[in-house]
């Protein structure tokens, strides 16, 4: 006994201030091909990505221009974004998402990402997004992207384990009704985009993003270039952010409409 | 702000430092002159709980005693809800003191960067004016 008493009185500094894991930052291994669980970015503007894509914003500096097609220009200039440096007024923007049309891929990574929860399956990955509550399909079940597809808003998707701690997603047949991002960047049926989500530790996620869209870009891009996120509780309580119509009508009567930006 | 709203304000500083422009999410921040703050008393009407941006609907009384209508916005539910606010904070009759940037077109609409209500003070979207990073 004696003893013992020796034993905690020699650890009792060590363990009021450090010994286990979640205080001595010491990471539980990342389990093998599992991404499963409650995903949050570590910094939260960087999910909503109000300006367009984390790596590509639209904020006029030329290493963040993007090289357009002359169709692509044209589709770009019919986009009249309420955000950004190219912001139009308050009644002038065709913002799909402001009349809760579903954002649809890849602008689901590109704006609003907040906590999300993947699920997995034997066949597929289930991500299930915060905002709007939609979730998205990645079949792992060995299938081969469709060829010539038909558009949906969330594209098809088909993801592969490169290795045990990186999963690569394809996905093409997207809807080109919807926008790349918040700053209205076009693309065509031809888009495909490349996620590679890496597995850091055990507490850590980071996912990057490739947009290829020939019809409308000269070159490939890099929308998120490791957009870092942090693992939650498993029982944390996704919040509840939807686009209701009703909500957002009662919005810009009340105070969207009113605030042109003209100077009386 | 024109004459018209000028009611019981304080012009709290001048710096361009109210709000970064990546803190919004929906809508564009062009509307506001987000170079100062305004500091108003008002008497609350009614409070919206929603998205895409909750709204605060308030009375003001103007330098003449003539009361004046505001709508001031913060941000989504789930942003508030991480800043401490609820759906029920406020109720119509409540006595509130606002700092708030507003439009620059003069109509009575702005977006609170602090309120404080029974007694307790709120962080609201985006800085005051004047003020540096916490």
């Amino acid at each position: 006994m004696a003893a013992l008493h020796v034993f905690a009185i020699l650890t009792a500094p060590l363990a009021a201030t450090c010994l286990f894991p979640a205080c001595t930052g010491a990471q539980t291994a990342a389990p093998k091909r599992d991404l499963s669980g409650i995903w949050e970015p570590v910094r939260a503007l960087e999910g909503i990505q109000p300006n367009g894509a984390l790596n590509m914003p639209a904020d006029g500096k030329p290493e963040h221009e993007l090289h357009y097609t002359p169709f692509g220009l044209e589709l770009l200039k019919s986009h009249k974004s309420a955000n950004g440096p190219n912001e139009v007024a308050p009644g002038e923007e065709n913002d799909p998402a402001h009349i809760c049309d579903p954002q649809g891929f890849p602008r689901e990574n590109l704006f609003e990402v907040r906590a999300t929860e993947i699920v997995q399956t034997p066949v597929k990955v289930i991500m299930l997004y915060t905002y709007n509550k939609v979730w998205r399909v990645i079949w792992t079940d060995g299938r081969e992207m469709p060829k010539d597809p038909d558009p949906k808003w969330f594209g098809y998707s088909v993801g592969k384990w490169q290795d045990d701690y990186t999963f690569v997603i394809e996905t093409n047949g997207t809807d080109e009704r919807t926008w790349l991002d918040n700053a209205g960047r076009p693309h065509s049926e031809d888009l495909r985009v490349t996620e590679v989500f890496h597995r850091v530790d055990h507490d850590t996620l980071e996912l990057s993003m490739t947009i290829n869209d020939p019809k409308v870009y000269t070159k490939s891009w890099t929308a998120l270039d490791k957009l870092r996120f942090r693992l939650k509780p498993a029982n944390f309580e996704l919040p509840e952010m939807m686009c209701s119509p009703s909500e957002l009508a009662e919005y810009n009567r009340r105070h969207g409409a009113r605030g042109t930006t003209t100077k009386k | 702000m024109s004459a018209k709203f000028r009611v019981m304000s304080i012009v709290l500083g001048l710096g361009i430092l109210a709000v970064p422009a990546t803190l919004f999410a929906h809508h564009g921040s062009a509307i506001y002159d987000e170079t100062k703050g305004v500091t108003v008393h008002g008497v609350v009407t009614e409070w919206l709980w929603a998205n895409p941006h909750c709204l605060l609907e308030f009375d003001v009384k103007d330098d003449q005693g003539k009361s004046v209508h505001w709508t001031a916005e913060v941000s989504n539910p789930p942003d508030m809800i991480a800043r401490g606010w609820s759906r029920k904070m406020f109720k119509p009759g409540d006595e509130v003191t606002i700092i708030m940037i507003v439009a620059k077109n003069g109509e009575p609409i702005g977006r609170i960067a602090r309120v404080t209500v029974n007694g307790k003070t709120y962080e609201g979207f985006g800085r005051v004016p004047g003020e540096g990073t916490k």
